[in-house]
């Protein structure tokens, strides 16, 4: 029953994605939108098509960058938020940098990263982690701080000690709220490598291919370039999701019972 | 009773005993104690099967143990402007299972965690085998069982089971109960490697019944771990509780609200009054050893409950100072 719910679910999305693609291609030939506006499907893989390995190896250098900036922000986000956790007044003292990193746009400082550490793969890897890591802290604090309170005394009642309490209680407790950060990380964070390779003097990545196209208006490498980040962001949540599913398979949210 | 019952019948039958109703352990229907047999190791395994104290013989488990296990003197506690206890004292002897019982508010749990090291006193003092509170938490002295089952919901049963045996690792006694063993002497062997999530009520209690004894530990501090339960689910849970501790020779201190689970399984029960609570009365349960089910029915264990609801009723009659809006 379980895996008919799961046929019909993904048959329903790809009838979905079709669908998309259909009303897009048509409505793009028949008001005859200019290229550089929206380029249809059929153009982009044909673009696709002729130079894969172009398209590929870009892609392929984007999400190097998506994966070490959001692995580095995370690793470094649930040392912060543990530390947040435990003490209250440090949690409130970093509260103006933590909002401030998220409202910020991204605009208004990357000269102030690319000066700071040059050019290339640190600024992008550096602006990917940094966007992301206010998400991660926000849900790692959160998630710790709602560790059942009940477990939390049972642990003092043997005399656990802090390192306990962290990795046998409060990450695992934290864990539900820290794949929900994920999903909407990965999208930022590919925003922002996008961003970042078309900002800071390089000559690998999908943004910095994007970026330069739309310079020199070449629609169907910009539109193929956008294209490859979009299917590079459903790989990743795809990905996010798996292992939510696996890691989490004893959380409500994954149960259908 | 059906769940008790099924529960029975399911359980296999162990070697020494004719009864169905052996749950490959201690036999709840009869004064068979072979079950100690089953659960290998650390003081468990250890400690002699002593016959005396599980057959109808010893009608005052402890009593006749010289030794204070848990000494409660003049405790007090304040919450604020709030009262929650006016000086207690109590001693509780080894082997003894005593029952805190009172009205809602009165500082029954206030009470327990302060003996367990969880809650400082306002003044007085606790020792459990002539340590304070906090240097038997730090040893592992002490087993909890919280109202809730405080399950973790990722960690399967045999691994909730083992828990308090994987942290504070260096205040393990030498020889740890076989986890194993104790989930197969409360029924849950099939259950291993399910998550709490599968598992009713009942069952997530007796995996926090488990993990508690599975410390080892010869003292245990209840707060109310039945509370949520159904009636029938409930009465289930105080036999297992019974039939477990008994050939163990544990100290128990058990809170509750319900006058049957502290006549069938306690030695001796604390009445307190309202808030701010004082001990009003201690009623001795000379009930005989093992605990049946069957005692239920029996006349003197009703001429108790109604012993024990008069106590109750006046301790509730003798309204303290407290404010209302105290914590319980």
């Amino acid at each position: 029953m379980k895996s008919l719910d799961r046929s019909a679910a993904a048959l329903w999305a790809f009838l979905g994605a079709v669908t998309l693609v259909a009303v897009w291609e048509g409505f793009v030939r028949w008001r005859n939108v200019a290229p550089m506006k929206l380029l249809p499907p059929s153009r982009m893989v044909s673009a696709f098509a002729d130079s894969p390995s172009f398209y590929l190896d870009n892609t392929w250098v984007t999400a190097r960058h998506l994966l070490v900036g959001v692995t580095a922000s995370l690793a470094v986000s649930v040392v912060i938020g543990a530390a947040l956790a435990a003490f209250r007044p440090l949690e409130h003292a970093s509260q103006p940098l933590l909002v401030l990193i998220l409202v910020t746009p991204w605009v208004a400082y990357i000269t102030s990263i690319v000066l700071w550490l040059g050019s290339g793969t640190p600024s992008i890897v550096f602006l990917v982690a940094f966007v992301t890591v206010p998400g991660w802290v926000f849900a790692t604090v959160s998630g710790m701080r709602g560790a059942d309170p009940a477990a939390r005394e049972l642990f003092r009642s043997v005399d656990a000690s802090r390192r306990e309490v962290l990795f046998k209680l409060r990450l695992p407790s934290a864990l539900p709220s820290i794949f929900t950060a994920a999903r909407i990380n990965v999208g930022l964070g590919l925003a922002a490598a996008y961003f970042a390779e078309g900002a800071t003097f390089t000559n690998e990545g999908l943004g910095a291919w994007g970026k330069r196209a739309a310079a020199q208006q070449l629609p169907a490498i910009l539109w193929t370039t956008i294209l490859c980040a979009a299917v590079l962001g459903v790989a990743a949540q795809v990905l996010v999701i798996g292992l939510e599913r696996w890691l989490l398979r004893w959380h409500v949210s994954q149960r259908t019972t | 009773m059906y769940a008790f019952q099924h529960w029975l019948e399911v359980a296999s039958t162990h070697s020494g005993c004719s009864h169905r109703a052996c749950a490959g352990g201690t036999c709840y229907r009869c004064t068979s104690p072979n079950g100690l047999g089953n659960v290998t190791g650390g003081r468990l395994g250890s400690q002699p099967v002593r016959s005396a104290d599980v057959t109808v013989d010893a009608t005052k488990r402890g009593a006749d143990q010289p030794l204070a296990a848990i000494e409660i003197r003049g405790v007090t506690k304040r919450f604020g402007d709030v009262a929650a206890l006016t000086p207690v004292d109590l001693t509780i002897r080894q082997g003894q299972v005593v029952t805190i019982l009172g009205p809602s508010g009165c500082g029954k749990t206030t009470l327990l965690r302060i003996v367990a090291g969880l809650e400082a006193s306002t003044s007085g003092s606790v020792t459990i085998d002539s340590n304070d509170s906090h240097t038997a938490r730090r040893r592992k002295r002490v087993g909890f069982v919280p109202q809730a089952p405080a399950l973790l919901p990722w960690r399967t049963v045999e691994a909730n089971a083992r828990l308090l045996q994987d942290v504070n690792r260096y205040a393990n006694s030498g020889r740890l109960p076989d986890v194993l063993a104790l989930l197969e002497r409360v029924g849950l062997t099939s259950f291993r490697d399910a998550y709490p999530h599968e598992l009713s009520g009942g069952m997530q209690q007796r995996v926090a019944l488990v993990r508690a004894f599975a410390l080892g530990a010869p003292y245990l501090l209840m707060d109310e771990p039945f509370a949520a339960l159904d009636e029938i689910t409930r009465a289930d849970m105080r036999y297992l509780l019974a039939a477990l501790c008994e050939p163990l020779n544990t100290t128990v201190m058990f809170v509750t609200h319900s006058l049957p689970e502290a006549v069938f399984i306690s030695d001796r029960v604390v009445v307190l009054s309202s808030r701010p609570g004082r001990v009003v009365d201690i009623v001795d349960v000379e009930l005989p050893h093992p605990r049946l089910p069957e005692l239920e029915d029996t006349p003197e264990f009703f001429s108790l409950i109604t012993k024990l609801r008069h106590a109750l009723i006046a301790g509730a009659g003798e309204q303290g100072t407290g404010n209302a809006e105290g914590r319980p």
